[in-house]
């Protein structure tokens, strides 16, 4: 890649990134320090030593371990069961011609404008009529599909050429087949996109978890983390180790894979 | 209006070279054609000029003036794109204004101005429009109306027309002609069709790999090509090539034997298709070769006749020539009149004046010029 | 049997789990919503109809109407301030310069930082005694101030906590957008002599059009919908000058058990943004322009 020479968007852009980051290292910092250190004002810029107690404390105190499993157990099968009963939907729409196709798409649609919170207390009394409350499959079974998923993957399904599926058929393969042998495989960018999406969702998801569970063990990731900080309100040190432990999978694995990240979100933004 | 000057340009991209040592002078009110293949360098010398690249070494002037340093915006000059590059979101009326109120004219003046040009091109219909509803044709006016309405001191040209179908071209072709004899503003049109070159350019410089293979008037470049690659690339069908020797005042290239006052040596024997004529009984004064024909193409007013010859063949080395025959077979197409009756399979007996040939170095590929 | 293999029932076939989830856990609470907000109910004994009497007393209710202006407050300074902000920072980052890795990624993390993770370190950050925040005021010379603890100054703490954690996804939307330029438009536009200003005004602005309207009603529809932050900070106070619309909602749902009433807010909320929603999209066909 050719660099610009010096440029005037350094002045700009070094701040700013400075400014953006300064909360997370600040945080790595005071996760690491001795709590004396951190209620110490003006605050201690550099640490005396590295602490590590801090995080053993946090994990003594609260079941981190669960909470990670809670979290990855739910997004696993919610996003899963998005990859296919989205899939299974948009193909539909999109190349099937039924009765009442465009009616059902206009109404599974229009959820999409419906905010959340209109819906969140019904579907607590719902969630608790199954008896599922205060499980993982409250959080799980009303998030089986997003129609967003089905919206997206029938966009684009239809970029798809279909001669393809035309000449598959008329070798001989079903409607399933065309689309586990034939499209799904050419989605894999779309596929790949609305997974990412729906992870990034699910895993950051607050209101209804913190709804619909009320024990600690069964708690994930993020309603967990909120009760942590309840319990710690001014340990500074010991909340800040617990929330390294709190958002270090999720950044860690957007630093890995940020160019999916970066591309599923462009890519969602210009469908909308 | 002004001149535009080329002087020792030179263009690298990392490695490559894609400018090598250009110079060439465009006069004042010139239509000049940079013609060759893709990957010629002819693009990269337009975006020289345009300002939207830089040379690595070398001057451009426009008018007296050394252009290198100034932003495409200050030197006064304007572009037409293959891909017509018209705003999406303005008006045809505000595509072609665009430049005009950048350079702070009144209100009056640039309608003014927009009508003048639109009333030429035939847009006033289209004025309020925008881009997406106009046909592929009507945006390459447009974008020659916004190019036109600056009135700059020269016009850039990127293969505007390439985009078009056949049919659109040939109209526009003649179109620009007919502007470039209203408005004789200094132009610099680049392209990779031949046709294009010949009818546009006053004068045509063929390029390939960075360098001008030949500059000159069309019909000179057509009658006399100076190396094997001009040969090769201008004119349609393609001259056909036959590897030979030159020996004692005699040419020998397969079944072909005329008298020659070449040097001595390996050479490459070129005829135009047109030069082939059906030998007739006589046969003084003319040389002949023998063709296998292999496919027959009957065009309405000319037969096409495609075949081998016993000659052999010469495989293009460098971009942009044909690729022939295999051993002892040379492939050769002759362009004859209508009445002639071939099949395929059949041999036919071609003559051509041996004055009318093309002699080129089989080492160089330069043109060879009797003693 | 030509009938099970037509294309109408293949079609509901591959329909129907997902329309079956989203009946079940969309349209018939959607509908339920309805229902709750004319019933008087506390999710446990059984529930009586009101009519609307839910709906004339939020039009009555100061705490409902103080967050409804707490909310707009927060829209009208969380959508602008970040909607420009990422569009000059889309813009710097538009061309590689060096370091440019480096830059994107400081913008992007924050995206993947959750909001309780974002609410508990500006908790920290901005706390009144050993926060950063104020250390750094004292350094050029201002006083310390409350943030969080202060009525005044807590919601443009909640503010600047969302701007951080959502710059990211607005810049990232503002990039792709610009990269669908075409290079092309640029260069005609500065051969035709417009300033990089001017190219800047007339031509790439237009242009972004679509991805400004698209993060304007993304993030308005957010902005509305306030809570995850709210809750995770300060809980609405100090003296109700964080209650937004949403953490207003959880309250009655949750703490006072009143999910009729909380239903109906919620229902107010649907039709405020829908409006909204709508005055926006409106507004842009005068003004946004798509390319063919």
């Amino acid at each position: 890649m050719r660099y610009l020479p010096f440029s005037a968007r350094h002045l700009f852009l070094a701040p700013l990134a400075l400014l953006m980051a300064t909360p997370l290292i600040w945080m790595l910092i005071t996760s690491i320090e001795k709590p004396d250190e951190a209620r110490h004002f003006p605050p201690v810029l550099i640490p005396s030593g590295i602490d590590w107690h801090n995080y053993t404390a946090a994990v003594d105190s609260v079941p981190f371990g669960a909470w990670y499993l809670n979290s990855v157990i739910v997004c696993a099968v919610v996003v899963l069961s998005n990859l296919v009963f989205c899939s299974l939907a948009a193909y539909a729409f999109a190349r099937i011609h039924f009765f009442g196709s465009n009616l059902l798409f206009i109404v599974l649609l229009a959820t999409l404008m419906v905010p959340f919170q209109v819906i969140l207390i019904p579907t607590f009394l719902i969630v608790r009529h199954l008896g599922l409350i205060d499980s993982l499959g409250a959080l799980i079974a009303p998030n089986l599909v997003n129609a967003f998923g089905i919206f997206m993957l029938r966009q684009f399904f239809r970029t798809l050429p279909v001669e393809l599926e035309e000449a598959a058929r008329i070798d001989g393969c079903s409607r399933l087949g065309v689309l586990v042998k034939i499209v799904l495989p050419l989605s894999a960018p779309a596929l790949s996109t609305l997974a990412l999406i729906m992870l990034l969702w699910t895993w950051n998801d607050f209101l209804w978890p913190l709804v619909a569970i009320n024990t600690q063990s069964h708690m994930t990731l993020q309603v967990g983390l909120s009760t942590f900080q309840g319990m710690h309100q001014t340990q500074w040190t010991i909340l800040m180790a617990g929330n390294v432990l709190g958002l270090a999978p999720m950044v860690i694995a957007f630093i890995l894979a940020q160019r999916s990240f970066v591309r599923s979100i462009a890519a969602s933004g210009l469908k909308g | 209006m002004a001149t535009v000057e080329f002087r020792s340009v030179t263009k690298r991209f990392d490695e490559v070279v894609a400018v090598d040592d250009l110079s060439l002078l465009l006069k004042d009110g010139e239509f000049m054609v940079l013609v060759g293949p893709s990957g010629c360098g002819k693009t990269t010398a337009l975006r020289m000029v345009a300002g939207l690249e830089q040379p690595t070494s070398g001057e451009i002037a426009i008018g007296d003036r050394v252009v290198n340093h100034d932003s495409p915006g200050r030197r006064d000059i304007a572009m037409v794109f293959q891909n017509y590059a018209l705003y999406p979101h303005m008006s045809v009326e505000r595509n072609i204004g665009f430049g005009l109120r950048q350079r702070k004219m009144s209100g009056s003046e640039i309608s003014a101005r927009v009508r003048e040009v639109s009333t030429l091109l035939g847009l006033d219909e289209l004025l309020k429009r925008k881009p997406a509803q106009l046909s592929g044709g009507q945006r390459q006016r447009v974008a020659m109306g916004r190019a036109l309405a600056r009135r700059p001191q020269a016009f850039l040209l990127d293969e505007p027309l390439s985009n078009l179908d056949a049919k659109l071209r040939t109209q526009l072709r003649a179109e620009l002609k007919k502007i470039h004899q209203l408005v004789p503003t200094t132009s610099l049109y680049v392209t990779h069709d031949q046709v294009e070159a010949m009818t546009l350019g006053h004068r045509i410089a063929v390029m390939a790999e960075g360098r001008i293979q030949q500059l000159g008037v069309p019909q000179d470049v057509y009658d006399e090509p100076a190396n094997l690659f001009v040969a090769g690339f201008i004119g349609s069908p393609a001259m056909n090539l036959m590897r030979g020797t030159v020996s004692r005042g005699e040419l020998d290239a397969g079944p072909v034997r005329i008298p020659s006052r070449v040097r001595e040596g390996a050479i490459v024997l070129g005829v135009r298709p047109e030069h082939l004529t059906v030998a007739g009984a006589d046969g003084n004064g003319t040389a002949t070769l023998e063709l296998s024909v292999d496919v027959v193409e009957p065009l309405g007013n000319e037969v096409m006749v495609h075949g081998w010859v016993a000659a052999e063949p010469y495989v293009g080395g460098q971009t942009g020539l044909r690729d022939l025959g295999g051993e002892g077979r040379s492939a050769v197409t002759a362009r004859l009149d209508p009445g002639v009756r071939t099949a395929a399979g059949e041999t036919l007996r071609l003559a051509f004046d041996p004055a009318a040939v093309h002699v080129f170095d089989a080492e160089t590929g330069m043109r060879l010029i009797p003693d | 049997m030509r009938f099970l293999r037509s294309d109408h029932v293949s079609g509901w076939l591959f329909v129907l789990p997902a329309t079956l989830l989203l009946v079940a856990f969309q349209l018939v609470p959607i509908g339920w919503g309805a229902l709750l907000s004319l019933q008087h109910n506390d999710l446990v004994t059984s529930p009586h109809w009101v009519g609307l009497a839910n709906y004339k007393a939020l039009s009555h209710d100061p705490t409902f109407r103080r967050s409804i202006h707490n909310t707009i407050e927060y829209t009208l300074l969380f959508v602008p301030i970040s909607i420009i902000l990422s569009l000059a920072v889309a813009v710097a980052l538009s061309k590689p310069v060096r370091f440019i890795s480096l830059y994107r990624t400081g913008v992007f993390i924050p995206v993947a930082v959750s909001t309780v993770a974002t609410a508990i370190i500006f908790n920290w950050l901005l706390d009144p005694t050993y926060g950063l925040a104020n250390w750094f005021l004292n350094e050029i010379g201002i006083p310390s101030q409350g943030f969080f603890t202060n009525p005044d100054q807590a919601m443009y703490g909640i503010v600047a906590m969302t701007v951080w954690g959502w710059v990211g996804f607005d810049v990232i939307i503002y990039l792709a957008a610009l990269q669908g330029i075409p290079q092309e438009l640029l260069e005609a536009a500065a051969i035709d002599g417009a300033s990089r200003w001017a190219t800047f005004r007339s031509v790439t602005l237009p242009l972004l059009g679509p991805a400004t309207l698209f993060l304007v009603v993304w993030s308005t529809i957010n902005a509305l919908q306030l809570f995850d932050e709210i809750y995770n900070t300060t809980r609405g106070g100090p003296l109700g000058a964080t209650t937004v619309v949403v953490y207003y909602l959880y309250q009655q749902a949750f703490q006072f058990f009143e999910a009729g009433y909380a239903a109906a807010i919620a229902y107010v909320l649907f039709i405020a943004i829908l409006v909204i929603t709508v005055i926006q999209f409106a507004i842009s066909r005068k003004t946004v322009h798509y390319t063919s």
